[in-house]
């Protein structure tokens, strides 16, 4: 597979991943272009031992966890901003309130749960994290549980 | 509690993100590659410089007294060993692998963060240590020859600017860097902490 051809198969699916995980545009647009970056530069080292996709998504997760590393160092926004750069679109307000529910939930779980929902199979997503597919189906069944409650007492509030 | 809610198709509702252009992102992969490739450069320019003046100090060195030769030999050594840190050597020690699983790329970043904590604290007293050390041996054979009253001023003029640095200058930079550190520390092994809780659900 082509650079090009993962960049339009997965930038969406990797930006969406960082947004759950950031619930912050600017900053989910940043950490998806530092992704493909990697992607790039390490690309001829990728050797099948897993699916291209798992692959990716570990290099977003890895770089969406390593964020608050890198807060103390490198502002914000010095990826490369292109033309098409505009303020976060309006996104309806359920999928909003889904990010703030996302957003209170701890580093890992915010992983897990962006990965579920973006459909990646339990399997990979244990692949990507390290940990078992019992460990995951687990905690996604948790992760739902809490994310139900929250998003429920959200609706109520407002 | 029921998770009756359909999350998958609220995310799937979320709008597409307008995607940059593919060759802002490829420019820009290709310009940190030139700046990792510059900066090796530079170091190793640097390690070949400073490589050719010690030669050359050795070459030149008219001196056959023990403590002179000593000193110099203590002044360049922690000169040399910054050069190497800041050279290959430390681009390898501090190399983390991002296309690891999650578990084993947050347990790296916390040993990357350990060993540059390590670096600071005991690197930089040793840098200290060596350098004072030296210039104490190399002062040795010229302040005999100029007499106990400028022989101290000789040494405590040298001696005060240490001082000041590593008990003024430095101490505050450092306890910044390792406020920094530790905070750091503490968030990865805190996020690590919550992949070992799940790992024992089994």
């Amino acid at each position: 597979m082509s650079f090009e051809e993962i960049y339009d198969t997965y930038y969406n699916k990797i930006f969406r991943v960082c947004m759950g995980y950031m619930n912050d545009h600017e900053r989910a647009r940043d950490v998806t272009q530092e992704t493909f970056i990697v992607v790039w530069q390490k690309l001829g080292q990728f050797r099948n031992e897993s699916a291209i996709g798992t692959w990716i998504f570990r290099i977003a997760s890895n770089y969406c966890l390593r964020q608050l590393e890198k807060q103390n160092r490198m502002p914000f926004s010095e990826m490369p901003i292109d033309l098409e750069d505009k303020p976060p679109p309006d996104i309806e307000s359920q999928v909003q309130l889904l990010y703030k529910c996302i957003a209170e939930l701890p580093e890992i779980d915010r992983i897990i749960i962006s990965l579920e929902l973006e459909d990646i199979k339990q399997a990979e997503i244990a692949s990507i994290t390290g940990l078992s597919e019992t460990n995951i189906r687990v905690k996604v069944y948790r992760i739902k549980e809490k994310l139900s409650q929250k998003f429920k007492r959200y609706e109520q509030q407002y | 509690m029921s998770s009756n809610i359909d999350f998958k198709a609220l995310w799937q509702q979320q709008p597409y993100a307008a995607k940059p252009d593919i060759n802002s992102v490829i420019s820009k992969a290709m310009d940190l590659k030139r700046k990792t490739r510059s900066k090796l450069i530079w170091s190793s320019l640097t390690l070949a410089v400073i490589s050719i003046i010690v030669i050359m100090v050795g070459i030149n060195l008219n001196t056959h007294v023990l403590t002179t030769k000593a000193g110099i030999i203590l002044i360049i050594f922690p000169i040399i060993s910054f050069a190497l840190i800041n050279s290959g050597l430390y681009l390898n020690m501090f190399k983390s692998h991002p296309d690891a699983d999650t578990f084993t790329y947050l347990a790296e970043l916390v040993a990357i963060q350990k060993k540059q904590r390590f670096i600071q604290t005991k690197v930089l007293n040793l840098y200290f240590l060596f350098l004072g050390a030296g210039l104490l041996l190399y002062m040795i054979e010229f302040v005999k020859k100029i007499g106990v009253l400028w022989g101290s001023v000789a040494y405590i003029c040298p001696f005060a600017a240490l001082v000041f640095v590593y008990f003024y200058i430095s101490p505050k930079e450092f306890r910044r860097q390792q406020a920094e550190m530790n905070a750091t520390i503490e968030k990865l092994q805190a996020i690590n902490d919550q992949l070992v809780t799940t790992r024992g659900m089994e």
